[in-house]
């Protein structure tokens, strides 16, 4: 199943978690709606993934050693190559971010876990699709 | 009670005044009378008095004297009470000053004198020497004057944040009562500092274990969810995802096991079983119940047992718990093809069976050496090596030092792989080599 049969390529999705079987289990998810998975376990390993691969959403944890996921959401939004790629962060902390966190990140949705697999495609589809637009409108 | 000698002095003397006439009587006594005061002043000699004078002035003397005596001792107690008094305010921790009316420091103690020269002593008069924040010390002069028709038992109290000049964060809590008619107040101040700090490192192990109990449960619950929406029919995908479920119910259990275990522990309410344990033993139990895993990843896993009589007291279960994570560290972290080697021996030095699990494996870098005991503290290259719970080295810990009085260690070199150890005290020196 194609999320858009328009497109070359399958619409692709990174995920990033150092829980390696929330990764599959999130995978697994994204897979059987039609999308491209790319996994990676840590905001550094998905800083190459972004730079080797063409990447429509990244999907990712927040707490993660080495490059955490507010590090990763930063780089991406300071860096023109990824303009408009939106990040839904994942978080286990049980409470909301401070703005100033969120400043100069791109990420435009946070879901708390544990999450429902159903809620997490429908927020993905959601935010693809408000990506999609603005590029279009830009 | 009468002196015998001055009364007969008296009687002698009353009885040569029957010859005189009243008024050389009257005069003699007012003579008399200044001879005494005079005497009494140690203007007169003793020895130019008449005998019954004399006695008189003898017995008036040692009046004054003791009366004497007597102001001076209370005096000398009245002072001892001040002293005491000053002394037991200068023992408390908290600090105490007096405020007059006007809100002048009159008095403080010690440990009040101690805070305004930590903060830079200035006008010891003014109360923002000890309260070194305007706002904090408005606030408490505010509460004194406000105190001033209430009712004497009435307390006022704030608290306040002194911000020491590298950035140091105190707390205090003061609490205002008024002393007297005259408007003089008692502040008393209580760091609290240490308290926060308590509270704070609570509240993080809070929110820390919140987030290590909600990812096992993410994986569970979306689990639960796909089976539900059908999104697992195959058997395949099903099998995978139910296994991952497993799991991860079985690591909620474990954190859930060792956060009760650690915390009756550090609150001092575990009920530890102690009896004679031979810790040799026990070693070999563990170790036989991991070999299979150790198997399952190809890895060496020996025991060395140094003799017999390796006897400890403690509990049985505790220290299986101990010899279990250390073992279980190994077991999960060596990479594949490694060996592990657990040893037992009796430490003639400290008088302690040690065990020690040393292996071949990557090591741990040296920065995360300090903290590797602490909850949840996480090697990070090791992270996805295995799902532990974050706990197990801080039980170990808890376990040896808290429970048994023991020590627990571990040294490595990056690269070298790792020793992990602990000693708790041996039974008997008859175990320990003389």
């Amino acid at each position: 199943m194609m999320e858009d049969p328009t497109l070359q390529r399958k619409t692709t999705i990174l995920v990033v978690d150092d829980e390696d079987h929330i990764v599959r289990v999130v995978a697994f998810k994204l897979r059987a709606a039609g999308f491209e998975v790319i996994e990676a376990f840590d905001g550094e390993e998905a800083w190459t993934r972004l730079r080797d691969t063409e990447i429509d959403l990244v999907l990712t944890d927040q707490q993660m050693p080495v490059l955490d996921g507010i590090g990763l959401a930063r780089r991406i939004a300071a860096d023109d190559r990824f303009a408009g790629v939106p990040v839904v962060m994942l978080t286990a902390r049980g409470f909301r971010l401070d703005p100033e966190e969120f400043a100069g990140t791109g990420i435009v949705e946070m879901l708390d876990k544990p999450f429902s697999p159903r809620v997490l495609l429908e927020r993905v589809r959601a935010n693809l699709d408000r990506g999609s637009s603005r590029r279009e409108a830009a | 009670m009468a002196d015998p000698a001055l009364l007969a002095g008296l009687i002698g003397f009353a009885g040569g005044g029957v010859a005189a006439t009243i008024a050389a009587m009257r005069w003699q006594g007012r003579r008399m009378r200044r001879t005494c005061e005079r005497a009494l002043d140690d203007d007169v000699d003793a020895a130019t008095l008449p005998a019954a004078v004399a006695r008189l002035v003898e017995a008036r003397r040692a009046a004054v004297d003791g009366a004497r005596r007597d102001a001076t001792l209370g005096a000398r107690i009245a002072e001892e009470r001040a002293t005491r008094s000053s002394r037991m305010l200068d023992a408390l921790e908290d600090a105490v000053l007096v405020l007059d009316s006007t809100g002048e420091v009159m008095e403080r103690n010690a440990t009040a004198d101690a805070l305004a020269s930590a903060w830079g002593e200035r006008d010891p008069r003014r109360l923002d020497t000890v309260v070194p924040s305007l706002p904090a010390a408005r606030e408490i002069l505010d509460l004194a004057r406000g105190l001033g028709d209430a009712d004497p038992a009435a307390v006022r109290r704030t608290s306040f944040r002194i911000v020491v000049d590298d950035g140091e964060e105190r707390d205090f809590d003061a609490s205002i009562r008024r002393i007297d008619d005259a408007g003089r107040c008692v502040v008393v101040l209580r760091e609290t500092t240490r308290e926060r700090e308590i509270a704070r490192v609570r509240s993080e192990f809070v929110a820390q274990a919140s987030h290590e109990l909600r990812t096992p449960l993410s994986s569970i619950r979306a689990t639960l969810e796909m089976l539900e929406e059908g999104d697992l029919d195959d058997p395949d995908a099903q099998a995978e995802m139910l296994a991952i479920a497993s799991e991860e119910a079985d690591r909620l259990a474990r954190l859930v096991d060792d956060m009760l275990d650690i915390s009756r522990i550090e609150a001092g309410v575990a009920r530890p079983t102690i009896e004679r344990i031979d810790l040799g033993g026990l070693a070999a139990e563990v170790v036989e119940g991991l070999q299979a895993a150790a198997d399952r990843r190809d890895l060496r896993l020996e025991l060395h047992v140094e003799g017999d009589g390796l006897i400890v007291e403690g509990d049985r279960a505790m220290l299986a718990t101990v010899i279990g994570n250390l073992v279980g560290n190994a077991v999960k972290y060596v990479p594949e093809g490694e060996r592990i080697s657990v040893e037992v021996a009796a430490e003639d030095l400290t008088r302690s069976v040690v065990v020690t699990v040393t292996d071949t494996g990557l090591g741990i870098p040296p920065e995360d050496l300090p903290r590797i005991f602490d909850k949840f503290y996480r090697v990070r290259r090791y992270e996805r090596r295995a799902r532990g719970t974050g706990l197990g080295l801080d039980l170990c810990r808890n376990i040896v030092e808290q429970v048994h009085r023991g020590r627990i260690g571990v040294d490595s070199n990056l690269g070298e792989g790792a020793r992990f150890w602990f000693g708790v005290p041996a039974l008997h020196a008859s175990s320990v080599a003389a």
